[in-house]
């Protein structure tokens, strides 16, 4: 009676079964920002695979048939390679505010992606042109002590957009702020924000000089790879970003700058 | 048959396992003196034992028992063989021989299921004074006046029976006359046998059970204990513990009720890293936990190596693994109803343990004949197995503390768990209870700093003068504290009502700011940054539950019930940055209503109910009906089914956290972006209950519908108008959950254990994810179990060990990189598919040995001194493996469970 009943009940379970498992697939990894006014730059490479027993296909990333189609135009342009993977074409130029799709055949599948180029940011402004740092690590130095108030940049966001700041020192000699750390970055930059304004903090700044603080208007494809990146089996995941069939990002950017000076006090 | 003019005295129908050294060592209660065939039935009576004669031959002899000279049962069976060169046996079986030779003895042996027979038979021939009355007790321990709930009672050779409610009360319409004989058992305790006498008037019982101080170990966990004499079908699939049991099988560091049942079928044992169980595909925020009638909502101390409840609190534990009673609802898969002890009403008790792990104590006093009130402590001390624990589960970042002026990092760090009771009898019907727990922990890895006035400066020198303090907090705080008030009322012997009030928080903050204090020229700055996290909820109950038997037919349970939600939680940054603020109020409330019927001369048992819920977050009435059945095929066979609908409105959903460990927090359904889950039940189990072994198999399938995963991240579109980090998303799906449980329990003897095997699998599917199903983060495709005990003497060894399925996870098959627009390189994960990938099998032995004795004269050995080592054999078993992409390959470490690890533990009662 037992064994008829495990067995039913076996039977019943594997009846539920759906079988789920999918090893590796092959698929290219799409590198391309469009700025307005430059001409595309799509640079596509390989997975690297995770064990030995994942075969790659023998796919050449330099002889694969690349295209730009301008929606907005109806029109399509073939991209040349490079090498290395790196398609240009010189004689299309990317507009703001229109739609560019990505799209060619990989491994007898169709990769593609399709984003809106954006127009510039609007009325960035600074609340100061400079700011005075006292130097640390030197004699009679407060750490976080004295700092002089933040510069606030804002800019109209009218559509709730994402931004991102990105601020560079662009001095030939670094002159660091901090002389106990002479190797710092220097460049800092924000989480993606939809907000309309950005503190740039002076606890950021790791060098005396100009910086040139650059906003960019995003899409909302790239923002995921801004997110933190899991490296446990517990919550490891994949961007699913806007490449068909593919991984990495084809997105349209755009930006404006402004000037900041950095000096003693 | 009649050329045996045997007697059989049958004191206890149940086979107790009695074996040649434990009886032997009984002590005779009190002296004894007349003839031999009236004193051994008083004997026998006193102790809970059976002795085996032949009427005639035994009263020839008279003797007089003296508890200074014979003191044992094995002392008195000496004299019996010294004296009149007696043949004594002390049965496998449990009965106790006397015989005049080898031949006799071997007649009583083959005799005694007939003779059984016929006793029962003669008892048949007294005549009634009343029949179908109604019968009605209470059932307490006779030690300490505890009152047992969920006790069994039937009427011996017949099907009829009930079970005590909570507060030990029972009533049994119908009785058939005041002949019979009334059989009551609980676990962990001697079965009792109550004649009947029909010359009296059969008022209200009072039923005293004793506690098995020794031979616990083959009654340990089962619902299905030994039916051969109670004929008692097993009606539901659940399993029932007795707390005092746990001592005996290995442990690590504490006797845990929830290890406990982890060793049962379809309750999974392969997760070490949570005291939440994980019943037959369920999560454990599925698992309804009620202590004394209000929801728990927190179980793990330690990273959830250990629950936080204290055993020497508690007093009863059920698991309905499935399929559970209509008086029970809002989760979906199984409800753990644990009642705490009342407090010794007859003496003043305190008992205290120390193991590696922590300290506990607990305290029983009575106050007259009213009050009894119960407190117990635990609090975890900073030892080797505490220190162990904790770095297994610090996550990378936390573990690097900072160094700062040649100081380092302070780390304080604990649990505790605290539990009170008070119990008022005010009338001989109305009881009051005041019940109280609180178990909290407390991670603490705050470095502290402070530079001295004046001359100490900052890092790097110089003449600063002032005062600069530095506050890196780092710690977590989590727990639950609950209480309740409940009112018994005995309106009569058939109607019964429970009203409670209730009350539970569940608490969880992570701090981890740091705050840089300057006092420079009379100018005190204060700048801060880091996060803060804080989850808090609150349940306010009240429920008013009723039983009403109604006829030997019919047992209506039904009830009224509301809660009050409260959850905040919000999730900080610099002081300035809320990232996630969530406040949710709602409220619950409905009614239930069953009736357990019973048809065919008791062999059909039928329970159909209802619960209507109420829930506000949606405004919509969720009904669920529920069926329970068992029938008894043949007087060993029993089958049981169960089905019904359940719904869960509070769900706890885990928020990844990359650098600092994922964190759990509660949140509740609102219909739209966290839908009301809901379940269906499938059960069906056949059980062959000999009275040495059980077998059986139990067939499980659950439906979900509605079940909600949280993530923060990995969102394919975000929306505008959010900060991005605080990109938060629910994917919703549904799923199923099924499997095929087999045990096999070896119930009596030396050696006893049981063996049971797990086939199982769970798989979701959320649409918004992919379109097909993947199996869930609890699947466990096979799951083995082995339990051994060996009492030998004073001492009992116990082994345990499991195996279990890896656990599936989502593994990367590939890396690149890209070039981000501010000039750095990133690295990703092109993933599996989700879950298709099984961590290596997961297996450990533990063992144990226990020595009990006593202390100060004390009687029936309470105390206990335990040594046992979890992963005996050091297996390495992966808990998660973590990833690196490094130049153009990618790199697998695994994170892994605890090792070898053993244990000491003392425990002493005063």
């Amino acid at each position: 009676m037992k064994k008829i009943l495990f067995f039913t009940s076996l039977c019943l379970l594997m009846a539920c079964r759906k079988t789920v498992v999918t090893g590796f697939q092959d698929r290219p990894i799409v590198e391309s920002y469009l700025y307005a006014d430059e001409s595309p730059t799509v640079k596509i490479s390989k997975l690297v695979p995770f064990t030995s027993d994942m075969d790659l296909s023998d796919m050449n990333v330099n002889k694969l048939s690349v295209d730009i189609t301008d929606v907005t135009a109806g029109k399509k342009y073939a991209l040349t390679v490079s090498g290395d993977g790196v398609y240009t074409n010189k004689s299309l130029t990317i507009s703001a505010g229109k739609t560019y799709e990505l799209s060619f055949p990989y491994n007898e599948m169709a990769i593609t992606a399709t984003t809106i180029v954006p127009a510039k940011p609007q009325n960035m402004k600074l609340s100061a042109t400079g700011m005075a740092i006292p130097g640390r690590g030197q004699t009679g130095s407060v750490p976080g002590g004295d700092m002089p108030d933040p510069v606030i940049l804002t800019w109209t966001n009218d559509d709730q957009g994402f931004y991102f700041v990105y601020v560079k020192n662009v001095e030939s000699v670094k002159i660091p702020i901090d002389s106990r750390s002479p190797n710092g970055n220097d460049f800092f930059r924000n989480q993606p924000t939809s907000s309309n304004t950005y503190e740039i903090n002076a606890r950021s700044f790791q060098y005396y000089g100009m910086h040139r603080v650059i906003l960019y208007k995003i899409q909302p494809e790239y923002v995921l790879f801004f997110q933190e990146n899991s490296n446990s089996s517990l919550s490891i995941s994949e961007i699913k970003a806007n490449v068909a069939n593919g991984l990495g990002i084809f997105t349209g950017i755009s930006s404006t700058s402004a000037y900041l000076y950095v000096g003693k006090p | 048959m009649k050329q045996f003019s045997l007697i059989l005295f049958l004191l206890s129908i149940l086979t107790i396992n009695l074996e040649a050294q434990t009886v032997e060592n009984f002590k005779l209660p009190k002296n004894y003196s007349g003839r031999l065939d009236e004193i051994l039935p008083e004997v026998g009576f006193d102790l809970n034992v059976r002795f085996i004669f032949d009427k005639d031959y035994l009263k020839k002899y008279s003797t007089v028992l003296m508890t200074d000279q014979e003191k044992t049962v094995g002392g008195m069976l000496k004299m019996f063989r010294a004296s009149w060169d007696m043949i004594t046996l002390v049965g496998n079986d449990g009965f106790i021989y006397i015989a005049r030779d080898k031949a006799q003895l071997e007649l009583l042996q083959n005799n005694k299921e007939i003779v059984k027979t016929e006793i029962t038979q003669s008892r048949k021939k007294l005549k009634p004074v009343k029949s179908n009355f109604l019968l009605s007790g209470d059932i307490v321990d006779i030690e300490n006046g505890e009152r047992i709930p969920f006790a069994t009672v039937v009427i011996e050779g017949t099907t009829k029976g009930v079970t005590s409610d909570q507060n030990g009360h029972f009533a049994m319409e119908k009785v058939p006359a005041d002949t019979v004989v009334v059989v009551v058992s609980y676990i962990g305790y001697h079965t009792k046998r109550i004649e009947l006498e029909p010359q009296k008037e059969n008022s209200s019982l009072k039923i005293e059970l004793k506690q098995q101080t020794v031979g616990i170990a083959e009654v340990f966990v089962t619902g299905r204990k030994d039916d051969k004499a109670l004929q008692q079908s097993t009606i539901t699939q659940d399993i029932k513990m007795a707390p005092v049991a746990l001592k005996i099988l290995p442990n690590i560091g504490e006797k845990d009720i929830m290890r406990g049942f982890q060793l049962m079928p379809g309750v999974s044992a392969a997760n070490e890293g949570s005291a939440g169980m994980y019943v037959r595909g369920g999560t454990p925020d599925q698992n309804l936990i009620l202590y004394d009638g209000f929801t728990v909502y927190n179980v793990d101390h330690l990273y959830g190596f250990y629950s936080a409840f204290n055993s020497n609190a508690i007093k009863d534990v059920q698991l309905h693994k499935g399929g559970f009673d209509s008086k029970f609802g809002g989760r979906l898969s199984s409800v753990t109803e644990i009642t705490g002890k009342d407090g010794n009403s007859k003496k003043a008790t305190v008992g205290a343990e120390i193991s590696l792990l922590s300290m506990n104590t607990y305290i029983e006093v009575p106050v007259g004949d009213r009050f009894t009130s119960l407190f117990a402590f635990r609090r975890s001390y900073q030892g080797y197995l505490y220190d162990k624990i904790s770095a297994l589960n610090k996550s990378p970042t936390t573990s690097a503390r900072p160094m700062f002026g040649g100081k380092s990092a302070n780390t304080a760090s604990y649990f505790y768990d605290l539990n009170g009771k008070v119990t008022f009898k005010a009338t001989a019907k109305d009881v009051y209870t005041l019940s109280v727990f609180n178990g909290t922990d407390y991670l603490d890895n705050t470095p502290q700093f402070k530079m001295p006035e004046g001359g100490g400066g900052p890092p790097g020198g110089g003449s600063f003068t002032g005062n600069i303090s530095i506050n890196n907090t780092d710690f977590s705080r989590y727990g639950n504290v609950g209480a309740s008030t409940k009112w018994t009322r005995k309106v009569n012997e058939t109607l019964t009502s429970d009203l409670l009030v209730s009350f539970s928080d569940y608490y969880s903050t992570r701090d981890e700011r740091r705050s840089i204090t300057i006092d420079q020229n009379s100018v005190s700055t204060i700048r801060k940054s880091g996060i803060l996290e804080d989850n808090n909820l609150i349940d306010l109950s009240i429920k008013n539950d009723w039983k009403y038997v109604y006829d030997d037919k019919n047992i209506f349970e039904f009830g009224g019930f509301g809660t009050l939600y409260r959850i905040d939680f919000t999730y900080q940054q610099n002081d300035t940055l809320t990232i996630l603020d969530k406040n949710q109020r709602a409220a619950i409330a409905g009614f239930y209503l069953q009736d357990k019927m019973q048809f065919f001369n008791n062999l059909l048992t039928l329970t159909p109910g209802l619960r209507l819920n109420y829930f506000s977050g949606t405004n919509k009435v969720y009904p669920e009906p529920r069926l329970n059945a068992s029938y008894r095929i043949a007087p060993k066979l029993t089958v049981n089914g169960a089905t019904g609908l359940y719904d869960q409105f509070a769900n706890r959903v885990v928020r990844e956290d990359i650098m600092s460990g994922n964190r759990d927090f509660w949140i509740l359904s609102d219909g739209k972006e966290i839908p009301v889950s809901s379940s269906v039940h499938f059960n069906l189990g056949l059980n062959y209950d000999l009275s040495d072994y059980l077998f059986s198999v139990e067939g499980f399938y659950k439906l979900n519908q509605n079940i909600s995963e949280y993530s923060m991240r990995y969102r394919s579109i975000p929306q505008p108008g959010s900060t991005v980090q605080t990109t938060e998303q629910f994917f919703n799906g549904n799923g199923y959950a099924t499997g095929v449980e087999l045990l096999v329990q070896k119930k009596a003897g030396n050696f006893n254990g049981w063996i049971c095997y797990t086939l199982g699998q769970v798989k979701n599917m959320f649409p918004l994810q992919s379109d097909q199903y993947f199996y869930a983060n609890q699947d466990v495709t096979h799951e083995l179990k082995m339990v051994g005990i060996y009492k030998w003497g004073n001492f009992d060894f116990s082994a345990s060990w499991i195996y279990a399925t890896g656990r599936p996870y989502t593994a990367p098959v590939g890396g690149y990189s890209l070039k981000l627009i501010d000039g750095t390189t990133q690295s990703y994960y092109a993933v599996s598919d989700k879950n298709s990938y099984r961590l290596p099998a997961y297996h450990r032995m533990d063992i144990a040995a226990s020595y009990r004795f006593n202390l100060f004269n004390q009687r029936g050995k309470p105390n206990s001194l335990s040594f046992s080592v979890f992963n005996l054999y050091n297996r390495i078993n992966v808990s998660s493996r973590q990833f690196q992409l490094v130049d153009y390959a990618i790199l697998q470490s695994d994170i892994s469970y605890l090792g070898i690890t053993p244990n000491v533990t003392l425990s002493v009662k005063f």
